[in-house]
Protein backbone atom coordinates (compact mmCIF):
# COMPACT_ATOMS: atom_id res chain seq x y z
CA UNK A 1 0.00 0.00 0.00
CA UNK A 2 1.05 3.54 -1.17
CA UNK A 3 1.45 6.15 1.80
CA UNK A 4 1.65 9.15 0.67
CA UNK A 5 2.66 11.82 3.20
CA UNK A 6 5.61 9.62 3.86
CA UNK A 7 5.82 8.50 0.07
CA UNK A 8 6.39 4.98 0.75
CA UNK A 9 4.87 1.45 -0.43
CA UNK A 10 4.60 -0.79 2.56
CA UNK A 11 2.91 -4.07 2.64
CA UNK A 12 0.40 -3.84 5.76
CA UNK A 13 0.99 -7.05 7.27
CA UNK A 14 4.01 -6.11 8.15
CA UNK A 15 2.97 -2.71 9.61
CA UNK A 16 0.29 -5.45 11.62
CA UNK A 17 3.21 -7.60 12.73
CA UNK A 18 5.77 -5.26 14.35
CA UNK A 19 2.71 -3.35 15.83
CA UNK A 20 1.68 -6.42 17.63
CA UNK A 21 5.66 -7.54 18.74
CA UNK A 22 5.73 -3.75 19.96
CA UNK A 23 2.27 -4.22 22.07
CA UNK A 24 3.30 -7.55 24.06
CA UNK A 25 6.55 -5.96 24.81
CA UNK A 26 5.53 -2.41 25.84
CA UNK A 27 2.36 -3.86 27.76
CA UNK A 28 4.32 -6.38 29.35
CA UNK A 29 7.61 -3.88 30.56
CA UNK A 30 5.90 -0.64 30.64
CA UNK A 31 8.05 0.75 27.78
CA UNK A 32 6.54 2.41 24.51
CA UNK A 33 8.76 0.07 22.08
CA UNK A 34 10.58 3.60 20.54
CA UNK A 35 13.52 1.02 20.24
CA UNK A 36 11.71 -1.46 17.88
CA UNK A 37 9.20 1.15 15.98
CA UNK A 38 11.93 3.91 15.12
CA UNK A 39 13.99 1.62 13.31
CA UNK A 40 11.98 -0.51 11.94
CA UNK A 41 9.78 1.68 9.92
CA UNK A 42 13.43 3.62 8.84
CA UNK A 43 14.16 0.21 7.42
CA UNK A 44 11.18 0.48 5.38
CA UNK A 45 12.46 3.39 3.74
CA UNK A 46 10.24 5.76 6.14
CA UNK A 47 12.07 9.12 6.91
CA UNK A 48 13.48 9.34 10.15
CA UNK A 49 11.54 12.18 11.35
CA UNK A 50 8.24 10.85 10.07
CA UNK A 51 9.67 7.34 11.86
CA UNK A 52 10.07 9.38 15.03
CA UNK A 53 6.95 11.22 14.84
CA UNK A 54 4.90 8.00 13.72
CA UNK A 55 5.94 6.12 16.25
CA UNK A 56 5.15 8.24 19.13
CA UNK A 57 1.76 8.54 18.27
CA UNK A 58 1.46 4.34 17.80
CA UNK A 59 2.94 4.53 21.04
CA UNK A 60 -0.14 7.05 23.03
CA UNK A 61 -2.52 4.43 21.69
CA UNK A 62 -0.76 1.42 22.80
CA UNK A 63 -0.18 3.03 26.38
CA UNK A 64 -3.63 3.60 26.73
CA UNK A 65 -4.66 0.21 26.40
CA UNK A 66 -2.27 -0.98 28.47
CA UNK A 67 -2.49 1.51 31.35
CA UNK A 68 -5.79 0.95 31.61
CA UNK A 69 -5.51 -2.67 31.82
CA UNK A 70 -2.73 -1.83 34.26
CA UNK A 71 -5.36 0.34 36.26
CA UNK A 72 -7.56 -2.52 36.42
CA UNK A 73 -5.29 -4.69 38.47
CA UNK A 74 -3.59 -1.17 40.68
CA UNK A 75 -0.44 -1.44 39.28
CA UNK A 76 -0.85 2.94 38.74
CA UNK A 77 0.68 4.75 41.73
CA UNK A 78 -0.94 8.05 39.87
CA UNK A 79 0.66 10.66 42.79
CA UNK A 80 4.43 8.96 41.92
CA UNK A 81 3.54 9.74 38.28
CA UNK A 82 1.93 13.03 38.79
CA UNK A 83 5.39 13.55 41.14
CA UNK A 84 7.35 12.79 38.01
CA UNK A 85 5.71 15.12 35.28
CA UNK A 86 7.94 18.46 36.19
CA UNK A 87 10.83 16.25 36.36
CA UNK A 88 10.21 14.72 33.32
CA UNK A 89 9.61 18.06 31.77
CA UNK A 90 12.60 19.59 32.85
CA UNK A 91 14.95 16.89 31.98
CA UNK A 92 13.86 16.15 28.60
CA UNK A 93 14.27 20.07 27.82
CA UNK A 94 18.20 19.95 29.50
CA UNK A 95 18.35 16.91 27.05
CA UNK A 96 17.19 18.62 23.69
CA UNK A 97 19.79 21.68 24.60
CA UNK A 98 22.78 18.94 25.40
CA UNK A 99 21.87 17.54 22.07
CA UNK A 100 21.47 21.13 20.28
CA UNK A 101 25.39 21.77 21.62
CA UNK A 102 26.54 18.32 20.57
CA UNK A 103 25.02 19.64 17.05
CA UNK A 104 27.42 22.23 16.85
CA UNK A 105 30.42 19.72 15.97
CA UNK A 106 28.90 17.75 12.99
CA UNK A 107 26.11 15.25 12.59
CA UNK A 108 29.17 12.57 12.92
CA UNK A 109 30.27 13.77 16.30
CA UNK A 110 26.47 13.19 17.50
CA UNK A 111 25.89 9.84 16.18
CA UNK A 112 29.43 8.49 17.91
CA UNK A 113 28.72 10.19 20.92
CA UNK A 114 25.13 9.36 21.11
CA UNK A 115 25.70 5.55 19.96
CA UNK A 116 28.59 5.61 22.77
CA UNK A 117 26.32 6.33 25.30
CA UNK A 118 23.68 3.99 24.59
CA UNK A 119 26.08 1.04 24.85
CA UNK A 120 27.09 2.19 28.24
CA UNK A 121 23.70 2.93 29.68
CA UNK A 122 21.77 0.13 27.90
CA UNK A 123 24.36 -2.16 28.25
CA UNK A 124 25.22 -1.64 31.86
CA UNK A 125 21.53 -1.30 32.95
CA UNK A 126 21.34 -5.05 30.86
CA UNK A 127 23.99 -6.69 33.00
CA UNK A 128 23.20 -5.17 36.36
CA UNK A 129 19.26 -6.19 35.73
CA UNK A 130 20.06 -9.58 35.07
CA UNK A 131 22.56 -10.26 37.83
CA UNK A 132 19.63 -8.19 40.64
CA UNK A 133 17.34 -10.56 38.93
CA UNK A 134 18.75 -14.08 39.31
CA UNK A 135 20.19 -12.45 42.56
CA UNK A 136 16.44 -11.78 43.69
CA UNK A 137 14.77 -15.26 42.87
CA UNK A 138 17.70 -17.03 44.40
CA UNK A 139 17.30 -15.23 47.70
CA UNK A 140 13.44 -16.01 46.90
CA UNK A 141 14.01 -19.47 46.89
CA UNK A 142 16.33 -19.28 50.59
CA UNK A 143 13.71 -17.27 52.12
CA UNK A 144 10.85 -19.94 50.52
CA UNK A 145 12.89 -23.29 51.99
CA UNK A 146 13.53 -21.40 55.65
CA UNK A 147 9.64 -20.51 56.12
CA UNK A 148 8.57 -24.13 55.19
CA UNK A 149 11.50 -25.43 57.35
CA UNK A 150 10.25 -23.34 60.17
CA UNK A 151 7.03 -24.72 59.53
CA UNK A 152 5.55 -20.86 58.05
CA UNK A 153 3.68 -20.53 55.12
CA UNK A 154 5.22 -18.72 52.83
CA UNK A 155 3.40 -15.54 51.54
CA UNK A 156 4.28 -14.58 48.08
CA UNK A 157 3.58 -10.94 48.79
CA UNK A 158 5.85 -10.37 51.42
CA UNK A 159 8.58 -12.23 49.78
CA UNK A 160 8.06 -10.63 46.11
CA UNK A 161 10.89 -7.65 45.30
CA UNK A 162 12.30 -7.60 48.99
CA UNK A 163 16.01 -7.93 48.08
CA UNK A 164 14.91 -4.57 45.68
CA UNK A 165 14.19 -1.72 48.21
CA UNK A 166 17.76 -1.30 50.38
CA UNK A 167 18.54 1.95 48.54
CA UNK A 168 14.94 2.79 48.80
CA UNK A 169 14.27 2.47 52.35
CA UNK A 170 17.81 4.96 52.74
CA UNK A 171 15.98 7.87 50.62
CA UNK A 172 12.70 7.41 52.64
CA UNK A 173 14.87 8.65 55.38
CA UNK A 174 15.36 11.87 53.44
CA UNK A 175 12.35 14.53 55.28
CA UNK A 176 13.05 16.66 52.62
CA UNK A 177 9.12 18.24 52.30
CA UNK A 178 6.76 17.79 50.59
CA UNK A 179 6.87 14.54 51.49
CA UNK A 180 3.83 12.17 49.27
CA UNK A 181 2.01 9.42 50.59
CA UNK A 182 2.28 6.27 48.62
CA UNK A 183 0.47 3.24 50.01
CA UNK A 184 0.82 1.34 46.59
CA UNK A 185 4.89 1.31 47.18
CA UNK A 186 7.24 -0.81 49.55
CA UNK A 187 8.30 2.51 50.66
CA UNK A 188 5.13 4.95 51.96
CA UNK A 189 6.47 8.06 52.67
CA UNK A 190 8.98 9.52 50.07
CA UNK A 191 10.45 13.26 49.57
CA UNK A 192 8.83 14.90 46.16
CA UNK A 193 11.98 15.74 45.33
CA UNK A 194 13.49 12.05 45.59
CA UNK A 195 11.28 11.60 42.76
CA UNK A 196 11.65 14.94 40.71
CA UNK A 197 15.35 14.57 40.49
CA UNK A 198 14.69 10.61 39.80
CA UNK A 199 12.04 11.91 37.12
CA UNK A 200 14.96 14.90 35.76
CA UNK A 201 17.72 12.44 35.35
CA UNK A 202 15.82 10.03 33.46
CA UNK A 203 14.44 12.88 31.58
CA UNK A 204 17.94 14.35 30.42
CA UNK A 205 18.43 11.04 29.07
CA UNK A 206 15.20 10.82 27.04
CA UNK A 207 15.75 13.99 25.89
CA UNK A 208 19.01 13.36 24.35
CA UNK A 209 18.76 9.49 23.52
CA UNK A 210 15.37 10.01 21.82
CA UNK A 211 13.44 7.23 23.62
CA UNK A 212 10.18 7.12 25.25
CA UNK A 213 11.68 6.48 29.10
CA UNK A 214 10.47 3.23 29.96
CA UNK A 215 14.34 1.41 29.39
CA UNK A 216 15.69 3.90 32.38
CA UNK A 217 12.06 5.41 33.96
CA UNK A 218 11.26 1.16 35.39
CA UNK A 219 14.07 0.24 36.55
CA UNK A 220 14.94 3.69 38.23
CA UNK A 221 11.14 3.09 40.20
CA UNK A 222 12.30 -0.30 41.04
CA UNK A 223 15.65 0.24 42.73
CA UNK A 224 15.29 4.06 43.38
CA UNK A 225 11.74 4.91 44.49
CA UNK A 226 11.23 1.30 45.35
CA UNK A 227 8.06 0.39 43.27
CA UNK A 228 7.33 -3.05 43.20
CA UNK A 229 8.16 -4.07 39.92
CA UNK A 230 4.16 -4.47 38.24
CA UNK A 231 3.97 -1.64 39.90
CA UNK A 232 6.77 0.29 38.26
CA UNK A 233 5.59 -1.02 35.11
CA UNK A 234 1.65 0.30 35.18
CA UNK A 235 3.36 4.00 36.12
CA UNK A 236 5.70 4.03 33.75
CA UNK A 237 2.86 3.50 31.30
CA UNK A 238 0.86 6.31 32.38
CA UNK A 239 4.16 8.55 32.10
CA UNK A 240 4.45 7.18 28.71
CA UNK A 241 1.05 8.79 27.57
CA UNK A 242 1.98 12.08 28.82
CA UNK A 243 5.03 12.53 27.09
CA UNK A 244 4.04 10.52 24.01
CA UNK A 245 1.18 12.56 23.81
CA UNK A 246 3.02 16.46 23.79
CA UNK A 247 5.63 14.88 21.97
CA UNK A 248 3.40 12.76 18.94
CA UNK A 249 0.95 16.58 19.23
CA UNK A 250 4.22 18.60 18.30
CA UNK A 251 5.62 15.80 15.79
CA UNK A 252 2.27 16.06 14.17
CA UNK A 253 2.38 20.06 13.95
CA UNK A 254 5.58 20.28 12.32
CA UNK A 255 4.21 17.63 9.91
CA UNK A 256 6.09 14.56 11.22
CA UNK A 257 3.74 11.88 11.62
CA UNK A 258 1.88 9.55 9.40
CA UNK A 259 -1.39 8.41 11.23
CA UNK A 260 -2.43 6.16 8.38
CA UNK A 261 0.64 4.03 9.51
CA UNK A 262 0.52 4.72 13.01
CA UNK A 263 -3.20 3.07 12.64
CA UNK A 264 -2.10 0.37 11.01
CA UNK A 265 0.56 -0.45 13.43
CA UNK A 266 -1.94 0.77 16.36
CA UNK A 267 -4.32 -2.44 15.08
CA UNK A 268 -1.61 -4.97 15.81
CA UNK A 269 -0.36 -2.82 19.23
CA UNK A 270 -3.97 -3.33 20.91
CA UNK A 271 -4.20 -6.76 20.94
CA UNK A 272 -0.56 -7.11 21.92
CA UNK A 273 -0.74 -5.05 24.71
CA UNK A 274 -3.75 -5.99 26.56
CA UNK A 275 -1.88 -9.47 26.22
CA UNK A 276 1.48 -8.38 27.54
CA UNK A 277 -0.34 -6.41 30.56
CA UNK A 278 -2.67 -9.31 30.96
CA UNK A 279 1.11 -11.77 31.23
CA UNK A 280 2.04 -9.86 33.77
CA UNK A 281 -0.54 -11.28 36.16
CA UNK A 282 1.14 -13.97 35.90
CA UNK A 283 4.69 -13.79 36.08
CA UNK A 284 6.98 -12.94 39.24
CA UNK A 285 8.75 -9.89 39.09
CA UNK A 286 12.55 -11.36 39.41
CA UNK A 287 11.35 -12.96 35.85
CA UNK A 288 10.06 -10.23 34.33
CA UNK A 289 13.58 -8.04 35.28
CA UNK A 290 15.53 -11.37 33.72
CA UNK A 291 13.49 -10.87 30.50
CA UNK A 292 13.70 -6.78 30.23
CA UNK A 293 17.44 -7.61 30.70
CA UNK A 294 17.66 -9.74 27.70
CA UNK A 295 15.75 -6.87 25.85
CA UNK A 296 18.14 -4.19 26.98
CA UNK A 297 20.97 -6.84 26.18
CA UNK A 298 19.42 -6.80 22.50
CA UNK A 299 18.67 -3.70 22.04
CA UNK A 300 22.74 -2.58 22.95
CA UNK A 301 23.62 -5.29 20.30
CA UNK A 302 21.70 -3.83 17.01
CA UNK A 303 23.23 -0.69 18.43
CA UNK A 304 26.88 -1.66 18.18
CA UNK A 305 26.16 -3.50 15.03
CA UNK A 306 24.65 0.06 13.71
CA UNK A 307 27.30 2.17 14.71
CA UNK A 308 30.48 0.17 14.63
CA UNK A 309 29.83 -3.24 12.17
CA UNK A 310 27.80 -0.56 9.80
CA UNK A 311 25.35 -2.81 8.90
CA UNK A 312 21.50 -1.59 9.93
CA UNK A 313 19.92 -4.26 8.00
CA UNK A 314 21.02 -6.68 10.38
CA UNK A 315 20.76 -4.38 13.29
CA UNK A 316 16.78 -3.64 12.35
CA UNK A 317 16.79 -7.44 11.56
CA UNK A 318 18.24 -8.35 15.28
CA UNK A 319 16.14 -5.78 17.36
CA UNK A 320 12.89 -7.27 15.04
CA UNK A 321 13.84 -11.09 15.88
CA UNK A 322 14.41 -10.33 19.46
CA UNK A 323 11.24 -8.60 19.60
CA UNK A 324 9.08 -11.22 17.88
CA UNK A 325 10.91 -13.81 19.71
CA UNK A 326 10.51 -12.31 23.44
CA UNK A 327 6.89 -11.56 22.68
CA UNK A 328 6.74 -15.28 21.91
CA UNK A 329 7.92 -16.14 25.00
CA UNK A 330 5.37 -13.51 26.74
CA UNK A 331 2.72 -15.42 25.24
CA UNK A 332 4.25 -18.48 26.24
CA UNK A 333 4.37 -17.46 30.01
CA UNK A 334 0.83 -15.81 30.13
CA UNK A 335 -0.61 -19.50 28.38
CA UNK A 336 1.21 -21.61 31.50
CA UNK A 337 0.06 -19.18 34.21
CA UNK A 338 -3.46 -19.06 33.04
CA UNK A 339 -3.37 -23.02 32.62
CA UNK A 340 -1.70 -23.22 36.46
CA UNK A 341 -4.63 -20.85 37.54
CA UNK A 342 -6.81 -22.92 36.31
CA UNK A 343 -5.82 -26.08 38.09
CA UNK A 344 -5.08 -24.85 40.92
CA UNK B 1 -8.71 2.19 3.31
CA UNK B 2 -7.20 4.19 0.34
CA UNK B 3 -10.05 6.79 0.43
CA UNK B 4 -8.97 7.32 4.62
CA UNK B 5 -5.82 7.51 3.19
CA UNK B 6 -6.56 10.65 0.82
CA UNK B 7 -8.98 12.26 3.56
CA UNK B 8 -5.97 12.15 6.31
CA UNK B 9 -3.50 13.48 3.61
CA UNK B 10 -6.24 16.34 2.45
CA UNK B 11 -6.19 16.86 6.37
CA UNK B 12 -2.47 16.77 6.71
CA UNK B 13 -2.47 19.32 3.58
CA UNK B 14 -5.15 21.63 4.62
CA UNK B 15 -4.86 22.30 8.75
CA UNK B 16 -1.69 20.65 10.62
CA UNK B 17 -3.58 21.63 13.80
CA UNK B 18 -6.48 20.25 12.92
CA UNK B 19 -4.45 17.00 12.02
CA UNK B 20 -2.60 16.96 15.13
CA UNK B 21 -5.94 17.29 17.14
CA UNK B 22 -7.35 14.26 14.95
CA UNK B 23 -3.93 12.23 15.46
CA UNK B 24 -3.89 12.71 19.27
CA UNK B 25 -8.11 12.07 19.59
CA UNK B 26 -7.74 9.01 17.06
CA UNK B 27 -5.22 7.24 18.91
CA UNK B 28 -6.49 7.87 22.39
CA UNK B 29 -9.89 7.36 21.59
CA UNK B 30 -8.93 4.12 19.33
CA UNK B 31 -6.81 2.71 22.48
CA UNK B 32 -9.93 3.52 25.14
CA UNK B 33 -12.36 1.44 23.18
CA UNK B 34 -10.16 -1.54 22.43
CA UNK B 35 -9.48 -1.45 25.74
CA UNK B 36 -12.79 -1.60 26.90
CA UNK B 37 -14.00 -4.14 24.37
CA UNK B 38 -10.75 -6.53 25.38
CA UNK B 39 -12.80 -6.34 28.93
CA UNK B 40 -16.08 -6.97 27.54
CA UNK B 41 -14.84 -9.33 25.54
CA UNK B 42 -13.47 -11.18 29.02
CA UNK B 43 -16.75 -11.03 30.99
CA UNK B 44 -18.17 -12.79 28.30
CA UNK B 45 -15.96 -15.42 28.49
CA UNK B 46 -16.19 -15.46 32.19
CA UNK B 47 -13.06 -14.20 33.35
CA UNK B 48 -13.26 -11.88 36.08
CA UNK B 49 -10.31 -9.71 35.97
CA UNK B 50 -10.89 -8.12 39.35
CA UNK B 51 -10.35 -11.48 41.45
CA UNK B 52 -6.72 -12.21 39.47
CA UNK B 53 -3.53 -11.82 41.82
CA UNK B 54 0.19 -11.75 41.08
CA UNK B 55 1.28 -14.73 40.70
Amino acid sequence: MYFPIAEVNIVVWYLVGIGFAVGVCGGFWGMGGGWITTPALFAMGVPMNIAVGTGLAQMVGQSVVATIWHSKFGNISTRVAGAMIPGTMLGVEIGARIMEGLKTSGQAHVDEVISLLYIILLGGLAVSTLLESLHSQRTLVRERQRRVEEGRAAAEDELQDRVSVDLAERLQHLRLPPMICCPLLRVPRMSFWVIFLAAALTGILTGLLGLGGGFLRVPMLVYLIGCPTHVAVGTDLFAIIISGGYGSFTHALKGNVDLMIALLMLLGALLGAQIGSFATRYVQGAQLRALFGVALIAATASIVVKSFLDRPQLAVLLIIGVAGVLAAMIIGLLIRGVIRSSRS
Amino acid sequence: MNELSAILEQWYENSRLLYALVTIGAMAGIGLLFALLGAWVLRKLGIDTSRLEHK
